[in-house]
């Protein structure tokens, strides 16, 4: 009876700390597990909706007004990464494009560009240098992403 | 009956915990929804104002100065030309809250606002000089080309034409031509003739004065 009475507080207190335990086991996977990475998603979404504008913004502005000779070189800057994951901006057909390994981060946005732009072309990688430069004359542009 | 008290106080510690874990993906979940300024809808008004205002566009005059009657004749099809990102987009473009070009309903997407003005050709106006009384014509400031008509009357030879007293058209034989000259349109132009005594005839100086107004071009997008 006396050995019984001794174990109570110990099995309590046993209880108690598997509760907590528990408890808070139960909270970090759901936080980890669900409310976390939809935030990362939602994160990275608007990340790599910011990095394309920003980027098409840039390129806009780089292209001078009218002149004999344009010779331009400007560095952009972008995030090395979007979600952990290195990605590629590119030029196609008048549209910047973001070719990022989630499919759901990438996207295209079309350039605006003055009729005397002829061609816009060439690949970045979020990694590396990240250039534009203009090269022409008065009536011939190209826009040249290295 | 300790081991009781003990029990609520630690229900009641969780329930707190699990209290401000909520408030906190609440306030997480706000933040994130408000981060959301929408890139995309910025840059593509961001390039149509910056289109439409371009030195080198076929809306303009000039950089900031756009042409009135290309202005009349916008349409979203058109803006759409000039600024690809509009593509599919809902597009409003007002100048001063007139509307000029419209597509959908853009409310919510992004705005952009230029400082412009609107320049429009005043119907053709013409001032004449008499060669014998020897007047002059001033075109104001703003007008950047005039035509001059030189018509010498008999036997009279005007061989300069003077602009703020810079030689404009010069010919030692004689003038007689209709010619269209280039001025400087940050200030007014005096136009003079050199006859000879007892000089006869006209010089006519046609011009198109601008009228210019000053508006605030606002571009609202939303893709």
């Amino acid at each position: 009876m006396t050995a019984d009475r001794g174990l109570v507080p110990v099995v309590g207190k046993g209880l108690e700390a598997m509760i907590v335990l528990l408890y808070v086991a139960s909270l970090v996977a759901t936080l980890h597990g669900g409310v976390l990475p939809e935030y990362r998603t939602a994160a990275a979404a608007e990340v790599s909706d910011r990095t394309l504008a920003t980027a098409a913004d840039r390129i806009e502005g780089s292209v001078p007004p009218r002149a004999s000779t344009v010779n331009v070189t400007r560095t952009v800057a972008l995030p090395d990464t979007i979600d952990r994951a290195t990605y590629r901006v590119r030029a196609a057909d008048g549209e910047l494009v973001l070719d990022h390994p989630d499919p759901t981060l990438s996207g295209r946005v079309p350039l605006a560009l003055p009729a005397r732009v002829v061609t816009v072309e060439g690949t970045w990688r979020s990694d590396d240098r990240t250039v534009v430069r203009v090269r022409g004359d008065d009536g011939r542009v190209r826009v040249i992403l290295t | 009956m300790r081991a009781q008290t003990n029990l609520v106080a630690l229900t009641l510690a969780l329930v707190l915990v699990t209290g401000a874990t909520v408030v906190g993906v609440a306030v997480a979940d706000g933040s994130l929804a408000e981060a959301d300024r929408d890139p995309l809808d910025r840059h593509a008004a961001t390039a149509v104002a910056d289109r439409l205002v371009a030195a080198d566009s076929p809306t303009t005059v000039r950089a900031n100065a756009l042409n009135a009657s290309v202005v009349d004749g916008l349409n979203a099809t058109r803006i759409e030309t000039l600024a690809p990102p509009a593509e599919d987009a809902a597009i409003r473009v007002t100048l001063d809250g007139e509307t000029v070009a419209a597509r959908g309903a853009p409310d919510g997407g992004a705005t952009v606002r230029r400082s412009v003005v609107v320049v429009s050709q005043s119907t053709s106006l013409q001032r004449t000089i008499n060669v014998s009384r020897g007047s002059a014509v001033r075109i104001p400031q703003g007008v950047t080309r005039a035509t001059v008509a030189v018509d010498p009357g008999a036997n009279t030879t005007i061989r300069t034409v003077r602009a703020n007293g810079r030689v404009l058209l010069y010919d030692g034989a004689g003038l007689d031509t209709n010619t269209t000259i280039r001025l400087s349109r940050y200030e007014p132009t005096t136009i003079r003739v050199d006859p000879g005594t007892n000089a006869t005839g006209r010089v006519a100086v046609t011009y198109h004065r601008p009228l210019v107004d000053t508006r605030t071009l606002t571009v609202i997008a939303d893709v």
